[in-house]
Parts: structure tokens; sequence; C-alpha cells
């Protein structure tokens, strides 16, 4: 349920509605719009008169929220979530461009792209150090000391890093990690979930192989509902009857869950297609669609990559790329702005 | 709950004997007709006479007189009622009662709102009223800016239990306004209708329209002159609307204009559909 209030309540009315609701178990998250104060109440609000609280000086609306996810709902929360990492802004109109390679293999390599695709106009780096692979005789990562050398590339290049987590356990070594990432696989680990929503750090859920919206954006509550509102979602394609590609990116989830929910929306084109000939093009349609940002997969040596290199850009790929996209960018928003 | 009643007419009579027939609150009452109080307190409507002692005890203050008497009663008592207490006037008209009290109520700092129960009879007093007249009706409350949650709640539940279908909300203007037409409009039509010189010959001539239209003519000629002196803006709007209205089908009648008497007839018609009650 959400109370739509009228603008500049009366501080001494508010405050008793707050206690009145308080008293009936309800939880409240305030968010304040730009022209007005949005209560929005997790808990038992059927029991909840809506007639009542209507009849409220204050109160301007009172609505019901059919949707399971109350905290990600954007009528919970009309503006934009922005959340700022390292100097970075996601959210919000602003595009993040995450870059860096599947898995950190050697501080040479981290350092190197992280320096090229700096260069190029990222402003994340990512570097898998846990990687969930399909087989268990791939390369898993190099864990611990993955982070280790994500770390050192963070430092020489001031870049925010975004690394998965692939257990709870782990969490103590993600200290230096600015934005902790969920994998496809992991998205409805309820128990992580609750984990990092008990941490401050942003998580970027990364959507499930055959999640609905619905679904993933009720693993964002679930981390919000833990405490922590600094959510990101990111699709990475869905698992269709396709196999030309290795998932089908569904870009309809871009201006889907611009509606839906007020968190920044991530793409990432090299897992949704696993080439990297077709990176370019749906990052391009993907920024077409209005996402935050965009996660792509950037190796010095693509041929040699430990992992994913067929969906790797090489870091003159990127630079190419990463200019169109942030002329697309400026394109898009005049355009917006003009209608 | 302790719930006093000023004034024990066919509004508080009502409001007494609905508690006492429907609930376990106490009712502690006051009427200046002491007929009236010895009636009230033999039938069992009220438990014991408002006194200033027991004033200082109740929850909740129902105010059934009329708009001048209730603010001339708060101002007497205002530093009687206690901060806790719920005062909820009952008047017919709101924006002069409302404006009145609530800066009263602020000062002494107990809750007030104005009320107004969708319910009535053409006679008056307490000998009319009845332990039913507020069954499946309609409870107007016009909350102000210090009107919390709590008394709201209790509101809701107390109008409930005594019979209300519900409450209704509004705020004193918006009240005025349209109470101007579904009441005062009537009863002032009511009073000119029959004063035909043919309504005294009316017996064997008439049937449910002559008895409709001239229901309210028994009205209480005090009470309805504060009420609607009260009103004047918005009940004189109303009379000019009807006036103009007569004026058409006076006109299409003089002009024998059959066509424009039935389109005036069939709107008339339309407009009941969509405006509804019975």
């Amino acid at each position: 349920m959400i109370v739509i209030l009228k603008p500049n309540p009366d501080k001494g009315q508010l405050e008793s509605l707050i206690s009145w609701l308080q008293g009936k178990g309800i939880q409240i998250h305030t968010s304040l719009g730009t022209s007005r104060m949005i209560l929005g109440l997790v808990g038992d609000t059927s029991m909840l008169d809506i007639d009542l609280i209507s009849a409220l000086d204050i109160v301007d609306d009172v609505k019901r929220i059919q949707e399971p996810y109350k905290n990600a709902n954007r009528k919970f929360h009309p503006d934009d979530t922005v959340i700022s990492v390292g100097g970075t802004q996601i959210g919000g109109g602003n595009l993040t461009l995450m870059a860096g390679p599947c898995s950190v293999e050697t501080e040479d390599q981290i350092v190197e792209v992280a320096k090229a695709v700096k260069e190029s106009g990222a402003t994340m780096l990512r570097g898998g150090a846990f990687k969930p692979r399909t087989s268990p005789y791939s390369f898993q990562g190099l864990g611990a000391e993955g982070l280790r050398l994500l770390e050192l590339a963070k430092q020489e290049t001031g870049l925010p890093v975004v690394s998965e987590i692939m257990d709870a356990s782990q969490l103590p070594l993600f200290e230096n990690v600015d934005v902790i990432q969920v994998g496809a696989r992991n998205m409805q680990n309820f128990n992580l979930l609750k984990v990092l929503g008990a941490q401050d750090k942003p998580v970027m859920i990364k959507r499930g192989l055959a999640s609905t919206y619905e679904e993933w954006l009720m693993s964002a509550e679930y981390v919000m509902a833990s405490g922590n509102e600094n959510v990101i979602l990111c699709e990475r394609g869905v698992r269709t009857f396709e196999t030309y590609t290795r998932n089908t990116l569904d870009i309809a989830a871009v201006p889907v869950l611009r509606h839906l929910t007020h968190l920044p929306i991530i793409v990432d084109p090299s897992h949704a297609t696993g080439r990297s000939a077709l990176v370019a093009p749906l990052a391009a349609g993907a920024v077409a669609a209005g996402c935050d940002g965009l996660l792509i997969e950037v190796h010095n040596d693509p041929a040699h990559a430990l992992s994913d290199g067929p969906q790797s850009l090489n870091p003159e790929a990127f630079d190419r790329l990463a200019r169109k996209l942030v002329a697309l960018h400026v394109f898009m928003r005049d355009l917006v702005a003009a209608q | 709950m302790n719930v006093g009643i000023v004034g024990l007419g066919l509004i508080g009579g009502s409001m007494a004997k609905s508690i006492k027939n429907r609930t376990a609150h106490i009712v502690w009452g006051a009427d200046l007709n002491a007929e009236t109080m010895t009636l009230a307190r033999l039938s069992g409507a009220i438990d014991a006479p408002l006194s200033d002692e027991n004033l200082r005890a109740c929850d909740l203050l129902l105010l059934a007189i009329r708009p001048n008497a209730a603010l001339e009663w708060v101002r007497a008592n205002a530093d009687k009622i206690e901060a806790r207490t719920i005062v909820v006037d009952l008047c017919g008209v709101k924006r002069v009662v409302c404006s009145a009290i609530a800066p009263i109520a602020k000062m002494h700092g107990f809750a007030y709102i104005g009320g107004h129960p969708m319910a009535g009879r053409e006679r008056s007093g307490f000998v009319s009223s009845g332990i039913d007249l507020f069954s499946g009706a309609s409870m107007i409350l016009t909350p102000n800016e210090r009107t919390d949650m709590q008394t709201l709640e209790t509101l809701k539940s107390f109008f409930t239990d005594i019979g209300f279908a519900g409450l209704t909300f509004s705020n004193p203007d918006e009240h005025d306004r349209i109470i101007a037409y579904t009441s005062q409009l009537a009863h002032i039509v009511s009073s000119a209708y029959i004063k035909s010189p043919e309504a005294q010959l009316r017996r064997g001539f008439s049937a449910g329209s002559y008895r409709d239209m001239t229901r309210v003519a028994h009205l209480d000629e005090d009470m309805w002159t504060e009420l609607f002196l009260d009103n004047a803006d918005y009940l004189s709007e109303q009379l000019d609307i009807l006036i103009g209205h007569l004026n058409e089908y006076r006109a299409a009648l003089g002009a024998q204009d059959a066509e424009r008497l039935r389109a005036l007839l069939r709107d008339g018609r339309e407009k009941k559909a969509t405006a509804g009650g019975n």
C-alpha cells in the first residue's frame, strides 16, 4: 500500500500517522519524490482501512499495491534510484560502462585491461574471481587471489570494481569490491540475497536464465527487505529455443523494468549472445532502449582467455564501441528531452 | 466508552437510544427540557445527566443541538473538556460550526470533528427519536488538520456499532454546498408546495406524489430558519437554479410547445437515472 501525501504535510499529523501505522506492525518506507512525499507500507496492510487513512488532512491518495515486490516497485519510489560508487553514478540518466575480463587471470592482464577500458571511457572495472562454470573441469577462477589482483587494478586506475560472489561465506573477501554481483544462477539463492541485504555495498543482480521479471524483482526485494536499498538489475539474456546465440537478449526488459521499478538497469550483451560480433549491435540496442549502463567483457587476448573468450572484445574493439555508445546515449537523451 | 450527549431531541435522543440498545457504552445526557430529561432517564436512554463532573470523564461528546447553541455550549464548557475527549457536533451546517469550534478545540487541546448524520424524520423531539433512526444511514464527518488516525478509528467503530452503514468523509464547504441541495432545498420546496390553496382540498385527490412532496413540510421552523441562514449563499444558488428550471417548464406550457416540454421531462428522467436514489 502506498500513501501519497499532500505537499508540505503538517509534521505533527505525519508523525501521528507514522506512529499509528507502526503500532499496527507496518513498516514504512518514505520516498521524497520531486513534488510530494510517498509512504510505502510493507506488512499486513489488508487490515488497514483505506477510507480512514484517505480522510486525513495530509493525505492526498491511498492505493493498494498488487505487485508482491514493494521496495523495488516504482509506485513506492517514483524517482529513479541513483547509486554512487566511488565517484561514479549508476542510474538516473547516467550511462555506466562496466568493462573488463570475464575472469581475472594475471596481474598484467587485469591492470592492462583496466587501463585500456578506462582510457576508452569505462567508469567501472569488472572481473570475475569466483566463476560459476557449467563444467567442474573448467577454470574456476582465481578466488581470493583474483580479488587481490582486482584491487591492484583498482588502485592503479581508480576505477571502482564489480565482481561476482558465489557464496555468502566469501563475503569477507569482498571488502575492497565496490559492487557485489549476484550471478544468474544464484538469482534465487535467497540466503545469499539476505546476507547481501544485511551489508551496505551495492548489489547487482543478474537475471536468472529462465526467470520472469517478477521473480527477478522479488530477488531485488529480498536484498531491499533485508535493509540494503542499493540494488542494480542486470539483464544478461534468457534461455530460449534459439541455439545460435548463447542466450536471447531480452531488450524489452529495459523499458518494462523502467516502468515497474526505480532501480538502475544494466545490460550484459556479452553473456547474452556469447559472440563478440553481436556485442556492439546489442549494446547499441540496449542504450537506445534506455538502459542505465552496460556490462561488457574485454580481454587483452580473447583467443587465449581462460573463460568466455569468444564473447570478449579486445581493447581496440571496446574503444570503438564505447565511443559510439556514449555518443548514442547523448543522442537518445536529447531526443527524449526534445519530445 | 463514556459518551456525553448535549441535546436529547430527535438526533441526540436517537443517538442515546441507539448507544444503549446496541453497545455497552455509558451515556450521560443533557437537555434544557426537564420533561425530556425525565423521559430519557425513565426510558433508559441515558445512564445519568451530563454534569460538570462527568463531562471531564467523557471519551466522546456529541453535540446534538442547533449551530448557535452548539457554539455557545462549547464556549461555556471548553475548559471542562479533557484533551483526550473527542467532540463531534451533529449540526446540519458545517462551515459556521466547524470554523468556530475548531479554534476553541485547538486552544484547549481536545479533538474536534464536524459530523452530520444523514438521517432524520419530519417530527422532532425526544418522543420522535428511536433506536433505528441511523440504521443503514451514512455518517458524514469533516476531518481537519488536527484529526488523527486514532480518532478516526474510534469514530468509525462507534458509528458503525450504533447502526450506521459507514462514514462519508467531506469538508465543511463541500458538505454545505451539497446539503443545500439534497436537504435544505427539498425542505423549502416542500414548504412552498403545500401553500397552494388546492392543498386544503386534496383529500380524495392525492396519493404518493403528494405525500412525498409534502412530507418534510412538517418542519421545525426555528431550527430550519437558523440552518437556512447559516447556509444562505449555497441555498440561494440552489433556489436560483430551481427557479430557472421552473421557468423553463412554465414557458414551454405557455407556448403549448410539446417538443420542448417533452425534452425537459426526458432530461429530468435521465438525470434522475444517473443520480439514483429512491
